[in-house]
This record gives C-alpha cells, sequence and structure tokens, in this order.
C-alpha cells in the first residue's frame, strides 16, 4: 500500500513537471513559431513582450494550444487590474478619461505593441486615435489650432486623468501661454489689457481646436464681441449711419486691439492716430471723404475736442443715426428750416439757449447790442443757415472757427470776411453786405426792426 | 417784644422757603439744541439734513465764560450785554461769516456775529433818514454795503459797511410798486416788485433803474405776486410767485427758463411759496409758509426731500419765512451735529412764529452725509 502510494505521488509529480515545462517551452516558443510573429515584431513592443515574458499576462489554462474551438490560454487578470501590475493606477484626479474610468486601457493602448510611443496605434499625429470616440469635425475647419492641426492633442491634453476640465494640464490660460510666451511677455508690459485677457480663459474668445472663423475665432466679429458689448451691439444693429470698418473683413479689431494696447479704450495708436490713419488720406471712401489731416495740418485753431485730440465727443465710432455719425442732430443741408433740437450736435456742448431768445446780453457775444445775430441767422422757419455757413467744424486760421473762405456754395468758395473787436466785428460775407456789430454800442441798420419775429 | 421777635421769626422762615421754592422751581427757558440727532430724511434713508441748533437771541450766541465760578455771558470787551431777542423776522442772509434777519415789526436789521457772540444792528438806522419802517428782505453787495427792501417805506434803504445809512431809492418807481427782495449779484442790483409783478435792475449807486422784465404774453410764463426771489451761481434767478404758488425761473435778461410747482400740498406743490435758495450744487430750496416744510429739489426741478414739519421735538418750523444757505460758518455748527455727520452746507430758515413752543426764530441745518466707513 505504502509502495503504491509512493508511485501514485511520483506520477503526479512528473505529470505537473511535464506541463510546467511544457507550458514554459510553449511559452518560450510563442515567438519561435509563425502564429505571434506579429506581436512580437510590433516597431514598439511592449516590455514584457520584448523580454519574451508572455507569462507576465497570459497563462495557460488547458493542455492543448491551439485549441479548435476553445482558447488555451487567458489573461492572469482582467483589464486594468492586469495593468495595474506594472503600471500605477489611476484614479486619483478629478477629471478622468472616459475609457480610463471603464477600465479599457485597449481602447487606445496595444497591450503586444504600437506603432507609436506609448504603445499606441498611430505616431505623434494623434488625430486618428482620438477621432475615433471624438467628434471628428472639430478637426476639420478650415482654420485650426497649430496642435490640433498636427494631430498633437497630447501638447494640451492629459490622456488618462486630470485636475482640470477637459483633461487639460494646467488651466486654460497656463496651457495657451506655456506656447505662446511671446504674447505672455508682451502682455505683461501693456499699459492696457482687456479684461477677458487680463484674467479671463482664452477659451472665452478661441476655439482651442479649430474654427470657421479666422484667428480660430468662436465666432466672426462682431458677434463676438458684442456678446459681452450688448449695448454696442444694438447700436451697430440699428444705427442709420454706420462707421463702414466694422461691416468690413477686421471689424472691431480695424480700431481695437483685441488684447492689449499702450493706449486707452485698445486703440493701436492715440485716438486722433487711429482715426487719422484712415480720415488722413484723400481717397477714402467713394466719393472720397474729407482728409482731416490735411484739414488739421498748420491751422491756428482747434475745434475743443480737437485740442484734445479727440474725435469721439463729437463723433460716434460706432454708429449713429445723425449725419457724418454725430452724436446729436446737424443737417447735411446748409439751409433747412429750423426748429429746436436741429442743432443739437453742436449745442451739446456749446451754450444751450444760444438760439432760443431773439435778444440776449447772455448767450452770445455775436449781438447788436441786444439783438442775438445767432438767432438772425440761424433761427428761420424757412431758410435756417446751418452753422457750417460760417464756422469750420474741425480747424481754422481764423477765429471763432470761421476762415476767410468757409462753405463751398456750388463752385464758390463763400467767403466771410469776419473781423472781430473788442465789443463786437464786422462781416463781409458773400451772402450779404458788409454789417459792423456792436454789444455796447449798437449799430442801427437801416433794415432793422425792433420786431422779435423772424 | 416777644410779638416782635415772633413776626421777625415768620418773615425769616418766609423768606427761606420763598429761597428754597426759588431754587426748586423749573427752568422754563427754551433749549434748542436736541438731545438725539433729528434727520430728514428720516431713518432707515440714509440722513442727509439735520436740525442743528436754534437762534432766538444773543444768548443762544453768546460766548460764555467762567469767572470765579460764575457764568458770563461776555463780549469782546469782556462785560454783560443786554439781551437782545429776535423779533418776527423774515428775510436772512450771511455775508461774510456774519448772519443778518430783518424783523419787520421791531424795524430792525439784526446782525448777528458768531465769532464775537453778539447781536447787533446797523448804526444807521437810529438815523433819521435811515429809520426802518418795515424791513423784510436784503442782501449785501462786493463791497458790505447792505440793501434793505422796506415794504412801508416802499423803498430799498442802503446802509455802508460801517452800517450808516448811506442812500435810500426805489420808491415812486412805479405807483403800484412794493419791492419785497433785493439781491445783489455780480455788480448788479435786483429787486422784485410785487406790486407790479416785475424784476427791476436798479443802478446800485443811483437807484435808477436799467431794466424790467417779468411780464409775458404767456400766462404760465410770467411772474404772479413774486415776494421772493434768490439768483443760482450761474446767474439765474428763481421766483417764488403767491399769485400761482409756482417757482418760475428766469434768466439775467429776464428771458423765461422754466418754472414748477403749481398750488397744492403734495411734493412739489406750495401753498404759499415763501423764501427761496439755490445751494452749489444747484439744489433748490423752497419754503412754504402755510405748510411750514421746506421741500428740496435738484435742478431738473425733482423733489428730493423736504424738512421741518409741525410737531417734531426740534426742528420744526412755523410759518417759516426766509431761507439761506451758505458754506460760512460751518466750523462753527459743526459742534452740532451728530458723530459721523458731516456738514457740506448749512441751511439757515426763519420762522415768524412759534416762540412759545419753543421754535426758535432761526432754525440752522446743517446739508451734508454721514462719513462712509
Amino acid at each position: 500500500m505504502f509502495v503504491m502510494n509512493r508511485l501514485l505521488f511520483i506520477s503526479y509529480f512528473t505529470l505537473s513537471l511535464i506541463a510546467l515545462f511544457h507550458g514554459i517551452s510553449c511559452a518560450q516558443t510563442c515567438s519561435a513559431t509563425s502564429c505571434h510573429q506579429a506581436i512580437i515584431t510590433a516597431d514598439k513592443p511592449h516590455a514584457p513582450v520584448q523580454a519574451q515574458e508572455c507569462l507576465s499576462c497570459h497563462r495557460q489554462k488547458k493542455p492543448n494550444h491551439p485549441l479548435l474551438g476553445d482558447k488555451s490560454w487567458e489573461l492572469v487578470a482582467k483589464v486594468p487590474m492586469l495593468c495595474d501590475q506594472c503600471h500605477k493606477p489611476f484614479g486619483s484626479k478629478k477629471v478622468m478619461h472616459s475609457p480610463v474610468k471603464e477600465g479599457d486601457c485597449l481602447a487606445c493602448h496595444k497591450p503586444h505593441g504600437g506603432t507609436g510611443r506609448f504603445l499606441l496605434g498611430v505616431g505623434e499625429d494623434r488625430t486618428e486615435l482620438c477621432v475615433s470616440c471624438h467628434n471628428p469635425e472639430t478637426f476639420k475647419q478650415p482654420f485650426m489650432h497649430g496642435p490640433v492641426a498636427v494631430g498633437a492633442c497630447n501638447k494640451c491634453h492629459e490622456p488618462h486623468e486630470s485636475k482640470e476640465k477637459a483633461l487639460l494640464d494646467a488651466p486654460v490660460r497656463v496651457v495657451c501661454l506655456k506656447c505662446h510666451s511671446d504674447f505672455a511677455n508682451e502682455l505683461k508690459k501693456a499699459k492696457a489689457t482687456h479684461p477677458p485677457v487680463k484674467e479671463g480663459p482664452c477659451t472665452a474668445c478661441h476655439n482651442p481646436h479649430g474654427s470657421t472663423v479666422s484667428k480660430i475665432l468662436k465666432q466672426k466679429i462682431p458677434d463676438l464681441c458684442v456678446g459681452c458689448h450688448d449695448k454696442i451691439g444694438k447700436k451697430l444693429a440699428a444705427a442709420k449711419v454706420p462707421h463702414k470698418p466694422l461691416s468690413q473683413a477686421g471689424g472691431c479689431s480695424s480700431c481695437h486691439s483685441a488684447h492689449y494696447s499702450d493706449n486707452k479704450r485698445l486703440l493701436p495708436f492715440d485716438e486722433m492716430t487711429t482715426c487719422l490713419s484712415c480720415h488722413g488720406t484723400d481717397n477714402l471712401g467713394t466719393p472720397p471723404l474729407r482728409n482731416i489731416k490735411k484739414d488739421l495740418e498748420e491751422k491756428k485753431f482747434l475745434h475743443g475736442p480737437i485740442k484734445k485730440g479727440e474725435c469721439v465727443p463729437c463723433h460716434d465710432p460706432h454708429g449713429s443715426d445723425n449725419f457724418r455719425m454725430l452724436r446729436g442732430n446737424y443737417p447735411a443741408e446748409i439751409y433747412v428750416p429750423y426748429k429746436e433740437g436741429i442743432y443739437s450736435a453742436c449745442l451739446g456742448c456749446h451754450e444751450k439757449n444760444l438760439l432760443r431768445f431773439a435778444e440776449t446780453t447772455i448767450y452770445t457775444k455775436f449781438r447788436n447790442g441786444k439783438r442775438n445775430l445767432h438767432y438772425v441767422h440761424v433761427v428761420n422757419s424757412r431758410k435756417s443757415r446751418s452753422c457750417r455757413v460760417c464756422h469750420q467744424a474741425h480747424a481754422s486760421n481764423g477765429e471763432k472757427l470761421i476762415d476767410k473762405e468757409v462753405m463751398k456754395f456750388g463752385v464758390w468758395n463763400i467767403p466771410v470776411n469776419l473781423t472781430i473787436s473788442s465789443s463786437g466785428g464786422r462781416c463781409a460775407p458773400g451772402c450779404h453786405q458788409a454789417f459792423t456789430y456792436d454789444r455796447e454800442k449798437p449799430v442801427l441798420y437801416k433794415t432793422y426792426s425792433s420786431s422779435r419775429k423772424n | 417784644m416777644s410779638s416782635y421777635t415772633g413776626t421777625l421769626k415768620r418773615v425769616c422762615y418766609a423768606s427761606v422757603i420763598c429761597l428754597l421754592l426759588a431754587g426748586c422751581a423749573q427752568d422754563t427757558s427754551c433749549k434748542y439744541i436736541a438731545k438725539e440727532p433729528i434727520f430728514f430724511p428720516p431713518a432707515p434713508d440714509e440722513p442727509r439734513i439735520q436740525y442743528l441748533t436754534g437762534i432766538n437771541s444773543s444768548d443762544d450766541v453768546a460766548i460764555v465764560k467762567k469767572k470765579a465760578g460764575i457764568s458770563l455771558f461776555v463780549t469782546g470787551e469782556d462785560k454783560a450785554n443786554t439781551v437782545v431777542t429776535l423779533g418776527k423776522a423774515y428775510g436772512i442772509e450771511v455775508h461774510k461769516g456774519k448772519i443778518y434777519i430783518a424783523q419787520g415789526l421791531e424795524k430792525r436789521i439784526s446782525i448777528i456775529d458768531l465769532a464775537k457772540g453778539t447781536i447787533t444792528e446797523p448804526a444807521g438806522v437810529t438815523s433819521p433818514r435811515g429809520k426802518l419802517a418795515y424791513p423784510i428782505n436784503l442782501t449785501l453787495d462786493d463791497d458790505d454795503n447792505l440793501y434793505v427792501a422796506d415794504t412801508t417805506r416802499r423803498d430799498i434803504v442802503v446802509y455802508d459797511a460801517k452800517g450808516n445809512f448811506k442812500t435810500s431809492f426805489g420808491k415812486g418807481i412805479d405807483p403800484k410798486s412794493k419791492i419785497t427782495d433785493v439781491k445783489f449779484y455780480k455788480g448788479k442790483l435786483f429787486a422784485l416788485d410785487m406790486g407790479t409783478h416785475l424784476v427791476r435792475l436798479l443802478d446800485r449807486t443811483t437807484g435808477e433803474q436799467l431794466a424790467e422784465f417779468g411780464y409775458s404774453d404767456k400766462p404760465a410764463q410770467r411772474l404772479a405776486l413774486p415776494g421772493n426771489f434768490t439768483i443760482d451761481p450761474e446767474g439765474n434767478l428763481f421766483i417764488t410767485n403767491l399769485g400761482s404758488n409756482k417757482v418760475v425761473k428766469l434768466d439775467q435778461d429776464g428771458n423765461y427758463l422754466d418754472s414748477f410747482g403749481g398750488v397744492g400740498d403734495q411734493f412739489g406743490q406750495f401753498s404759499k411759496p415763501k423764501g427761496i435758495a439755490v445751494d452749489n450744487e444747484k439744489q433748490i430750496y423752497v419754503v412754504d409758509g402755510a405748510t411750514s416744510v421746506v421741500q428740496l429739489f435738484n435742478d431738473k426741478f425733482r423733489t428730493l426731500t423736504y424738512f421741518g414739519w409741525p410737531g417734531l421735538a426740534f426742528g420744526s418750523l412755523n410759518s417759516p419765512t426766509g431761507i439761506t444757505v451758505s458754506t460760512e460758518n460751518i466750523d462753527y455748527f459743526q459742534k452740532f451735529a451728530a458723530p459721523g455727520f458731516k456738514i457740506t452746507s448749512l441751511i439757515y430758515v426763519v420762522s415768524q412764529f412759534g416762540q412759545e413752543f419753543c421754535i426758535p426764530r432761526i432754525s440752522v441745518y446743517g446739508f451734508g452725509q454721514m462719513e462712509k466707513k
């Protein structure tokens, strides 16, 4: 009996050894045969494969291999526990890539080896791999972000897990500025920064992958801008006299820098220089607008705002309902029937009661005694003379913005010939005979009526 | 002997009792300083005006010094003055720190000097030609000449900087003329004539009329029983009209600029508009003599608040008339303000009646706000 047991033990022991060495022998022969050549000849093999340690991951469960209709080998553990044997498990960060969360390492990685690094089945251009799950349209936009165009998704995104949303490897601004470092340097030096650029993520305006809009903006300009600047948006939509650059290719960026500037309101230059960069030529528009730069050159007297280098006190750069985008009414014609408010563009700054009373000692120095000569010229129910009949809007060589010749009347530049004295003056314009006026000793005109009617 | 002694004893006892009773008698004089701050508007709104104190007599402004344990009301000459109590008053002005108040029934102008703690009169009021009959309103020019509108004399009496009578004019301008107010502005003397519903521009030296205005073809734009007026820093005239219960705004040429008000007792309405003042922020103060309040408006004539209504522990008005707003003397009155309430201007309002209810002739309010923490 004792001998029988000993014989049985020896038999079992021998058979186990045979099975073990058979397995080892088989393992050693996985790569020696032609069956698994593709695995071992991958461009970038998995380390255990390279070391021919198939048993790290696989174990034989049935003696015969190959086995028709069944598997004779199995994984020593399920993925991802299998992978965790060597690789540090994930799950310590807030945001996980879905396949990682589901433990599906093989969604991206080739377990035996890949054509690219990290056991991926793609090279450095990972587009094909990523669009196998992600929307491919993102990667087919007319304007693409550089890394996206070359499939370098990993330049911005962590493939497994991250503390940041969208698996970014850092906060949005940090991710952007680590490449756009030249921009970051300039931003630090800028005197004025667009608030979203100063504090917010770049993705407030830019699509980080691609867009149908140049500069990978989320929307075209001005739609993008008026998303925040809604009041300007309403004005743009409603303005009867729009500012043309806003409807052209550059839109808002025709005048404003989107990111930073050394000037107020993110203008590229000071206000006057910015405006004159367009309005300082002879061929702007059809028919051409006035060359304002020429109008101002070497002139002795400048209109108040212009002296300060400002155009916007009078003109709304975003458009308005008024002639020449003025902020108030100002007739385009030289003669209009007068009614209250038609010169609000001027009287917004100048004496509001200038045209209110036929007689005054207060509201104007252009008077003969108390007779208000502005009222005489302008407040006419049939033929009000616009301010521009006498006054230049921007600059002049004469006092009170009145030049020797001011208004173009058809082919004739009408002379004004104003001379000013200490208590009055004299006008000898092309409109009427010469008249003198005196505030202190009013001149008696033959045609003057003491009536207050027009 | 015993009866004499007994009588003497009785007299002594009675004297002691009388003295004791006198010592126990209650002090019935008015106090014009509130123990708790009186703010307008009241809580929970943010306070902008505080009632500070009142001036009814020289006791209220005297500088009190203690000498040998006894309080003395002293002047600069360090002797006690007769107490001067203000009479039924109307117009009030502040000029170079001094408060000038016209008292018709007393036929006098009182000059309150806070720095010296005195109330005096111009010396010229005692002169035959300078004697007043019923002074109602007054103004001072840049040479410190005092112009007083007197409705009984029906002229304007002028005193020089030293208080001596200088001249008078305005009588006989018009048979119906009744000058009720005068104002000086940048070299020009304006007189308000209630009798003819006009403003008259007079030469301040000769009294010659240079211009008159106030009439309009449009009834809504003309003056109607104009009683008081003021001139704002821009030179515009604000005139209260008893006939229309409106405030009419004219420029110095007499052109109608705007108006507001109307009869009633609601915000923006008046029952008896009297004195009017405009401060440096163009806020308009209008006294209503019937409802005994002062309404405050902004330069667009929007009602901001009101103050002085009857029934308050302190700060009520009674048939108020004159008003003036000044940035002088703030340091003097700041001590009456609640902690943290910073005064930017002072409002002086005259009450014609109510002294028996301890309403002072002049109520002083501070316009300002609580300091931001």
